[in-house]
């Protein structure tokens, strides 16, 4: 599964942009498996995910992993978990990892030689994004919670979710 | 106690990953991951020239009225025709300037019958061609970065640096990374490309560089050079890694202020990259190497 959106991630997706926010399959489902099953299961994902995204990006080897893993461990969290519905908290761990899943990315580059216009990629791809696929996240939920329920081992999860 | 002592080991799980991410930045630059990443891009590019074919026939099955299609093929046809026409008529107008440089040397030689006269280029141009078709099978996933990935590497003789053309003579980008049958691409709009370049009617001369978002900007155009808006921007062939005479785009705008150095110019890239299909990629031409002076 996580093949399959990295690859269509760099094709049908790589193109798509509104106002230069762009909806991230991959961060999707990575951030919306580890709010289901918590820190642990979203890091291996997002290494996986990262890694097939590194594979297929002209940017540095490893930079879609550590970004994709900081925002897993992030949306796993129990953090405001208290705070209004699960639709509520998703969005919100979905627009702040989101956030920071982008700040990697750009500074995976600029330790690699790149340079970057902060001001610019903030707020013209790293912002809209967040937001969108905050937008897209709950959207995400239904089926990756029905995934959960079907391979849930008789509710045991890593992280005891 | 084996789930406890099980749960012990994968509760470090994010933190190994974590250092695995950032040990994989970190030996990127000295390029001891090379091949692992080549050996994963020969396991993905099949899946993912499946995938980029598998998207454009469901994108075709979509369009179920036949006419619609006809339509489609007949404007597609056209829109080549006037692509074509568009770079001949470029071409022709390249060889106008060449022309005109030409008979003002002729005239200079004429008027000063005593000099002696050694005809050279500034770079050369001769260029000779044997290009490598190939398929673009993937787009940049990174926002902030602009590459395509093309079905033709080592095996095929791509090497880094190569430039990349499609539509006959408009430059995509160059060659960045070579894997056993795909290469990396870097397009000319990534923030990180920089072409010299040339203006082929007032013949000024600067650099185009990539924006973050994805336009062009061709700078260190000198101040005393008249730039127009519709002049069309070449590559120069300055530095030998480029030939000359490639496509780029065309001005737009110009920003010009008073107490600047230089000029500056927003360049419309001659094609959509995102639309970029079939590339070729220019395996060797002969650039003239600059002598260096003699003391």
């Amino acid at each position: 599964m996580l093949t399959v959106a990295a690859l269509v991630q760099s094709t049908a997706l790589a193109g798509v942009s509104l106002f230069g926010a762009r909806p991230d399959l991959v961060f999707l489902l990575v951030a919306g498996w580890a709010f289901l099953r918590g820190p642990t299961e979203g890091a291996v994902w997002a290494f996986i995910a990262g890694l097939l995204l590194d594979v297929l990006s002209g940017g540095p080897f490893g930079g879609f992993a550590l970004a994709l893993l900081v925002a897993a461990i992030l949306v796993g969290q129990q953090w405001g978990r208290e705070l209004g519905s699960t639709t509520f908290q998703l969005m919100l761990l979905a627009l702040v990892a989101c956030f920071l899943y982008h700040t990697l990315l750009l500074l995976a580059l600029i330790a690699t030689g790149y340079a970057v216009d902060w001001a610019y990629a903030l707020s013209h791809t790293a912002a809209p994004s967040a937001l969108i696929n905050a937008l897209l996240a709950p959207v995400m939920h239904q089926p990756l919670s029905w995934l959960d329920r079907r391979t849930r081992p008789e509710g045991f999860t890593l992280d005891g979710y | 106690m084996g789930t406890v002592r099980r749960g012990t080991w994968r509760s470090w799980l994010p933190l190994v990953f974590l250092i695995l991410s950032i040990l994989f930045l970190a030996l990127h630059e000295t390029r001891v991951l090379a091949p692992l990443e080549r050996g994963l891009q020969v396991i993905l590019a099949p899946l993912q020239r499946a995938t980029t074919t598998l998207i454009r026939d469901v994108g075709d099955l979509s369009q179920t009225v036949r006419q619609v299609r006809e339509l489609r093929s007949r404007v597609a046809e056209l829109e080549e025709q006037v692509n074509a026409l568009t770079i001949e008529n470029v071409r022709l107008r390249e060889y106008e300037a060449e022309v005109v440089q030409l008979r003002a040397l002729l005239g200079f030689v004429e008027a000063n019958p005593t000099w002696a006269f050694l005809g050279a280029d500034v770079v050369g141009r001769s260029a000779c061609l044997t290009a490598p078709c190939a398929d673009v099978v993937g787009q940049e996933p990174n926002p902030y970065l602009r590459y395509v990935i093309i079905n033709a590497g080592q095996a095929e003789g791509v090497a880094v640096g190569m430039p990349v053309v499609t539509g006959g003579a408009v430059l995509v980008g160059r060659v960045a990374e070579t894997g056993l049958h795909t290469s990396k691409v870097q397009l000319i709009t990534d923030p990180g490309s920089s072409v010299a370049a040339i203006l082929q009617q007032s013949r000024a001369t600067g650099l185009l560089v990539g924006q973050p978002d994805g336009s062009l900007r061709m700078i260190y155009i000198p101040q005393e050079d008249s730039v127009q808006v519709g002049d069309v921007v070449l590559t120069s062939g300055l530095g030998g890694v480029l030939p000359r005479g490639l496509v780029l785009g065309q001005i737009v705008a110009v920003v010009k202020q008073d107490f600047a150095l230089f000029q500056e110019t927003v360049v419309n890239p001659a094609v959509d990259y995102r639309r970029v299909e079939l590339t070729l990629v220019i395996k060797s031409f002969q650039p003239l190497v600059q002598e260096e002076p003699r003391e």
